[in-house]
């Protein structure tokens, strides 16, 4: 019973910052999660349509893509929060707080969900994209009424893993004030070695991402017509 | 796979049948009629119109231009040629009607006659109960037969079939057949079908190539040619097509 009592008084007292963190992590992610697919999707396609046997196949292009796409993966977030102040500041005007943190989590993102998206392109059967080809479709008929519209439920599935990716990545960035769950988490548990605190937020970032990873399963499963009785 | 001096005259409305062993270059040619392949040299003619034609040390003293046809021209004659495959290639995500709806989608009909051509075709091949039901939701033959439905969209002179039936029991074969046969009576369709099985073109081709590792070796009337087997090949996918596949 005082487990409970206790949890209610700290729960009373941080309220109102725990409802604005965790409203923070959700902006931060969501906003870089829509910019990322904005800039990704292309991308993506891009990468995928000059792969060999493809639609428009170009190896020079396919690999150069292929090559940024790897290095963008492959720098660590953390550094790339901090490499990419400079641009940052132009960008946003500052480096502190959620909207700051929003353009080193969307440039990390853009080559991850290239990737994303360049999985569930190659899923779809290459006797499609004959078919296709052999009605007569463009390549860009091609990319948006068999690429595209066969890998939706991929896709959507794609996206909560983004989302809950980035979500990792927000708490990282709240390590340099960032804003969000994860400035929360360091702030207060961390520094202040408020134990419980931190144990409050890491259940409501696990609270968000099921909620992320089972409502992707769902609309997926939903609008998948693969195994439809 | 390559192929090599191959020469085939298709005349309208002919069912014709090429045959041929795994692996011996089917495949290959049937995909040269709609250009999905581009042969090394050669010419092809579909109603006198040249769509290819690029002579290599074999036409050494032909002076005519190369020529092959590309962009908006290649998708034109694309859209005149229907293609069924061996797996149906179906988009699983739209409805039977969706399906066979996308060539003329592409070819940007309108939306009316779109609508009256599917419901036409529907009843050709015998589905109409199954408008709105998904590829998922029906059995081979039914799949199939959809495919057809959907290379007929565009009302072809052409229908191409690459192993139409081999993923399919014998019974829904011979009702594809039927329809193909059908298709070609009603439409005047001329259609040219891919086999590794003599009993598919028996039953409906009058007339036949036999390809054999990488030639024609056998073409003609299908009296003719099954008849009077002038090669091995022929005698020995006559005498029992099944037993030689294993």
């Amino acid at each position: 019973m005082e487990f409970f009592s206790n949890l209610f008084n700290l729960l009373n007292e941080f309220k109102g910052l725990l409802l604005v963190s965790t409203w923070q992590t959700l902006y931060i992610t969501l906003i870089s999660t829509l910019i990322a697919y904005l800039l990704g999707i292309p991308l993506g396609i891009w990468v995928v349509s000059t792969a060999p046997n493809s639609i428009a196949p170009n190896r020079p292009v396919h690999e150069f893509m292929s090559r940024i796409i790897n290095i963008g993966r492959s720098i660590p977030f953390i550094i790339l929060l901090v490499a990419l102040l400079p641009v940052t500041r132009m960008l946003v005007g500052t480096t502190i707080g959620p909207t700051a943190t929003i353009v080193p989590m969307t440039i990390a993102a853009v080559p991850f969900v290239a990737r994303m998206i360049e999985q569930s392109l190659v899923e779809v059967d290459n006797g499609l994209i004959e078919m296709g080809q052999a009605m007569g479709a463009t390549s860009f008929q091609i990319i948006f009424k068999v690429l595209l519209t066969e890998s939706l439920p991929s896709i959507i599935r794609g996206i909560s893993i983004t989302i809950i990716n980035l979500i990792g990545y927000s708490a990282m960035a709240g390590a340099v004030g960032g804003g969000g769950l994860g400035d929360l988490a360091i702030r207060y548990g961390y520094h202040r070695r408020q134990t419980d605190i931190m144990m409050v937020t890491i259940v409501l970032l696990i609270l968000v991402v099921e909620v992320i990873q089972m409502g992707g399963n769902a609309i997926a499963s939903k609008i998948d017509k693969r195994n439809v009785h | 796979m390559a192929l090599e001096d191959v020469s085939l005259h298709i005349e309208p409305e002919d069912i014709y049948g090429i045959i041929g062993m795994s692996g011996a270059g089917k495949s290959t040619l049937i995909r040269c009629i709609n250009l999905l392949e581009k042969p090394v040299a050669g010419e092809i003619l579909i109603d006198g119109n040249c769509i290819f034609r690029k002579f290599g040390k074999f036409f050494e003293n032909n002076n005519e231009p190369e020529l092959m046809l590309q962009g908006a021209e290649l998708r034109n004659l694309r859209r005149q040629i229907g293609m069924i495959f061996q797996s149906h290639n179906l988009l699983m995500q739209k409805t039977v009607s969706q399906n066979i709806a996308f060539p003329m989608e592409i070819a940007g009909a309108p939306k009316h006659e779109i609508d009256k051509r599917v419901s036409e075709l529907l009843e050709v091949v015998n589905l109409a109960d199954k408008v709105a039901n998904y590829p998922s939701q029906l059995s081979g033959g039914q799949r199939q037969r959809v495919s057809i439905a959907r290379a007929m969209a565009n009302m072809p002179k052409i229908l191409l079939c690459d192993e139409p039936t081999s993923a399919l029991d014998s019974l829904t074969t011979n009702q594809i057949l039927d329809l193909l046969w059908d298709l070609n009576q009603d439409y005047k369709v001329t259609i040219v079908m891919i086999t590794h099985e003599i009993e598919l073109v028996k039953r409906i081709c009058n007339k036949v190539a036999v390809i054999d590792r990488t030639r024609v070796v056998d073409q003609g009337e299908i009296g003719q040619v099954l008849l009077n087997p002038s090669m091995e090949i022929t005698k020995q996918l006559l005498s029992g097509s099944r037993g030689t596949r294993g």
